[in-house]
């Protein structure tokens, strides 16, 4: 192939790099308000009295809503209903409040800095309702609950099950068990959320455009529709330049709702940007689960049984249904054969931040808890870690391999294709893992501790259900590309160029990309389950294909050469027996359009040379990747550096290896974030404590090691170009890489690590306890 | 958040007693305290200013003495409201007598919410250690200060 699976720079990035970005705080539309929002302080509370007064009579506001507006408001819409689910989702100005940071009332003034101010003269008098917070506290039956409506804290209670795990644990000869205490994380996009709602009341109906940070332009525009009913053929939604998302900009907000609604009430153009402080107290956060989970393995070392019992926060509301923990119930036994698993999962409403998929969506923790209960197994019988893994993969010979569990999406859930073995063994390889062993035995004489962890995981990335694409030659023979997607930094500019360029076998320069429109195309889902390459990669191969057929029709017809002899190359088709016999694409184009106006149609297909194809794939293609991480403990501060890492990844074929490279590098320094740093934490009342960049710790280059990316290709055969997703496969191994590395340095000292993130503090009360017990054997 | 802590001072019992319940020592002891007005007998609403962290507001606070057991005891509950969260606080105060002092010895909870918790939190109980070691430092000085008179 000439252009797939070539390293080719972004297109995007000169102008990005430059400053010439457009987001949504950019846009310079006359006329345009402020919106600010003014949040609850508690954690649950009734509003028993609002006083907007003082706050609209300050010179410059416009409009002050509260929870009297509120009362005429629907409830966001349920997306993923599930039979086991009783789903409570976010209305707007409610006189309730559920979480601290869910908007009170908003203002609307000729800028922020007035919209702020008014915030501050509002007074409201909260009645405030018992909150609840931690999973360990929600599931008492003394607990608060978190809605006052319902009987229990439980949203879901669910079980996933293979076989008998119960009576296979009890013949199993060894079983282990591992406890994990999983924090909760924020989306963190540099780029914060934001739109701007402008209607147009001159038309023949009153039509609504908004640009908006989204991941879903499509989805937005149908939720839109229903709750200002209006028809989704007079709503355009427009997700200009976008700061990244990573799961932040898929769900639909109650702020979302709110600006447009107040647009059309203030009859003008309203743009509200999200800051730091209300992202970390209103925007989804992910994570947190507490599971116990055990391992059943022969003498051999293989599995018998896996039996999990988890615990996922779920917040205040369902804003995306509990994919997370169906996920991660589904994903336990990942990569490895379990012939029996039980799985029994609660999902827990607490009156904090809702959780939602965030990059790697409920696999991270899956990837954990089978990779350390294995690592648990391996000591207990003398192997080494990588031994207990290869024993136990999915061998290639094996696939499509039916897990005997279903799928998300209802439907039984089949790895469609892969090469666990080959991608372990070459992160064996390029890790020098064998040396690090070595090492590890003369560091350790030195008085150093390193520790070496080993994780194998998967991802199914692709789901449907469907995205589409219009491909078009142009009369100048240059192509446009219109897709469904919307891009936050995915590079979609320069991938689905390769593709079109592939098939029409023109230079990637001569073909423009466009998304993020819902008028570009007419149906769409977004961008989420790793599923842009796969989904919208498709639809451009597909188009383009079609394109490609009909232009050469209408050459064949126009010059009188049969199809068989035409080729088409570098922007012209042409007879392969007599090259000077040809015509350009632009020329195609124009003939395609019919030459002038009123005369007869010449050509038997179709008039233009566009064509819209939708690709919807039967599953999810299912990628592997295996990762090693090297650390050093410093036994004193218990401070945690990553000497090496590695990560082999098998995301099918890939479309362009740097920009592969680059996601799986920025997956990967989200999960060491996730792993060793990020954590929001909630006092037990339901009060955030970390709402700043201070409090909340995210890497920065300087803790991102070098890594060592390789890549294992084996092809999906769901889609014509065997694409599997890559942009969330980075984050998935990180927690249980470091957590299993961190636990190998500290052997010595006997400890079992169960939190992540992995915190310095943990580990040095962990090791002072060991010590004394320790100190207690000795002197019994 | 725990909050509990001793003074001693010079004076007898009775006149820590009389120092905790008089408004003017109260208003004046009380960190920040524009305004401190009895609204009933034991009842106080204030206008408090305090910085805690990056955030600094202005609060109205109400203050409520209750289960009183004079000279030796009483219950303290505190609420305070600004645009910038919100604080309460529970404490019982006990006065404990040797020649010549006094201990007033305080234990109590105080929750704290809204910008307050989320960006202070890192030196939130710090400060409001402070800021009740600073109440009784004042109640002590205050109730020397009329001890001498």
């Amino acid at each position: 192939m000439k252009y797939i699976g070539k390293a080719m720079k972004r297109k995007i990035d000169p102008r990005l790099i430059k400053g010439d970005g457009r987001y949504i705080a950019d846009l310079n539309i006359p006329g345009t308000l402020s919106a600010a929002f003014l949040r609850s302080p508690h954690a649950h509370a009734r509003i028993q009295d609002i006083d907007l007064e003082q706050a609209r009579k300050l010179s410059g506001v416009i409009a002050v809503f509260g929870p009297d507006d509120g009362q005429e408001f629907d409830s966001l819409p349920a997306l993923f209903p599930h039979p086991k689910l009783v789903p409570v989702t976010q209305r707007p100005l409610d006189s309730v409040v559920h979480h601290v940071g869910e908007p009170v009332a908003m203002v609307i003034a000729l800028n922020r800095y007035i919209a702020e101010d008014a915030i501050d003269l509002i007074n409201v008098v909260y009645d405030p309702l018992p909150a609840v917070a931690h999973l360990d506290h929600a599931i008492q039956s003394d607990a608060p609950l978190a809605h006052q409506h319902l009987e229990s804290n439980v949203a879901a209670h669910f079980q996933q099950s293979v076989g008998d795990a119960q009576a296979a644990m009890k013949e199993a000869p060894v079983v282990v068990h591992h406890r994990f205490k999983i924090g909760r994380v924020s989306c963190l996009p540099i780029e914060t959320r934001g739109l701007l709602a402008k209607w147009d009341f001159n038309g023949p109906e009153p039509s609504l455009e908004v640009y908006a940070a989204t991941q879903s332009q499509h989805e937005m525009r149908s939720i839109l529709a229903k709750l200002l009913k209006v028809s989704e053929n007079n709503i355009r939604v427009i997700a200009p330049d976008v700061g990244g998302a990573f799961g932040a900009k898929a769900i639909f907000y109650v702020e979302d709702f709110l600006v447009t609604w107040a647009a059309r009430k203030v009859n003008a153009p309203v743009r509200w940007i999200e800051d730091r402080l209300e992202h970390m107290m209103s925007c989804i956060h992910e994570r947190e689960q507490y599971h116990e989970a055990s391992l059943g393995v022969t003498n051999e070392g293989k599995i018998l049984a896996v039996m999990d019992t988890m615990l996922a926060n779920n917040g205040a509301y369902v804003p995306w249904g509990i994919i997370v923990p169906i996920m991660t119930s589904t994903l336990i036994p990942g990569p490895y054969k379990v012939p029996n698993y039980f799985c029994d999962a609660k999902v827990i409403y607490t009156n904090t931040v809702p959780l939602a998929p965030f990059r790697g969506a409920g696999r991270p923790q899956a990837a954990l808890i089978l990779n350390r209960l294995l690592d648990q197994a391996a000591e207990k019988l003398g192997m080494d870690p990588v031994e207990i893994r290869r024993r136990n993969l999915i061998r290639e010979d094996e696939f499509p391999y039916r897990t005997g569990l279903l799928s998300r999406d209802g439907k039984p859930q089949i790895y469609d294709s892969g090469n666990y073995g080959k991608v372990l063994s070459e992160a064996v390889e390029i890790s020098g893992y064998s040396e690090w062993r070595q090492c590890q035995q003369e560091y350790r004489k030195q008085g150093r501790y390193i520790g070496i962890g080993v994780a194998s995981a998967i991802e199914n990335t692709g789901f449907g259900s469907f995205e589409g694409a219009t491909v078009r030659v142009e009369t100048t023979g240059e192509i446009t590309v219109l897709t469904s997607a919307a891009t936050q930094g995915q590079g979609h500019e320069t991938t689905f160029a390769q593709v079109a360029a592939e098939v029409f076998d023109v230079p990637v320069e001569n073909i423009t990309v466009r998304e993020g429109d819902t008028s570009l195309i007419t149906y769409g889902t977004g961008t989420f389950a790793s599923r842009m390459g796969v989904i919208v990669g498709t639809a451009v191969y597909k188009a383009s294909q079609t394109v490609k057929d009909k232009a050469l029709k209408i050459a064949s017809e126009k010059l009188n050469i049969p199809l068989e002899v035409l080729e088409m190359k570098d922007g012209c088709v042409f007879s392969v027996e007599q090259p000077s016999r040809r015509i350009s694409l632009g020329d195609l184009a124009h003939e395609a359009k019919g030459l002038f106006p009123g005369t007869t149609f010449p050509y038997s297909v179709e008039p233009g040379l566009e064509v819209t194809e939708y690709f919807a794939p039967e599953a999810a293609s299912v990628t592997g990747m295996t990762d090693i991480a090297v650390v050093e403990i410093d036994p004193k501060s218990c401070a945690i550096q990553i000497l090496d890492y590695t990560s082999v990844h098998d995301n099918g074929k890939l479309l362009n290896p740097l920009i592969v490279k680059g996601q799986v590098q920025g997956g990967i320094s989200n999960g060491i974030g996730n792993a060793l740093y990020e954590e929001i934490v909630y006092d037990r009342q339901g009060q955030l404590l970390t709402s700043t960049l201070m409090d909340y710790l995210v890497p920065s280059a300087c803790e991102v090691p070098e890594m060592k990316i390789g890549h294992v290709e084996t092809p999906s055969p769901l889609n014509p170009l065997g694409m599997k997703g890559a942009g969330e496969s980075g984050t998935i191994p990180v927690p249980a890489v470091i957590q299993s590395a961190v636990e190998d340095a500290l052997r010595e000292w006997n400890i079992k690590v169960e939190n992540i993130p992995v915190k310095p503090a943990q580990l040095r009360e962990l090791m002072r306890q060991s010590k004394e017990f320790q100190l207690v054997e000795a002197i019994k | 958040m725990k909050v509990q802590g001793e003074i001693v001072v010079e004076a007898s019992q009775e006149e820590v007693w009389n120092a905790l319940n008089d408004p003017e020592v109260l208003k004046k002891a009380t960190p920040g305290c524009k305004v401190l007005t009895e609204t009933e007998p034991d009842s106080y609403k204030a206008d408090i200013v305090i910085g805690i962290a990056a955030v600094r507001g202005e609060y109205e606070a109400e203050i409520k003495i209750y289960d009183k057991l004079g000279p030796n005891k009483y219950c303290l509950a505190m609420k305070a409201d600004s645009n910038m969260g919100f604080l309460e606080g529970n404490a019982v105060v006990e006065l404990d007598y040797s020649h010549p002092k006094t201990t007033i010895s305080y234990e109590g909870e105080a929750q704290v919410g809204g910008k307050i918790a989320g960006v202070g939190q890192r030196i939130l109980s710090g400060i409001a250690k402070m800021i009740v070691k600073d109440f009784f430092k004042k109640i002590a000085k205050e109730t020397k200060a009329r001890t001498a008179m």
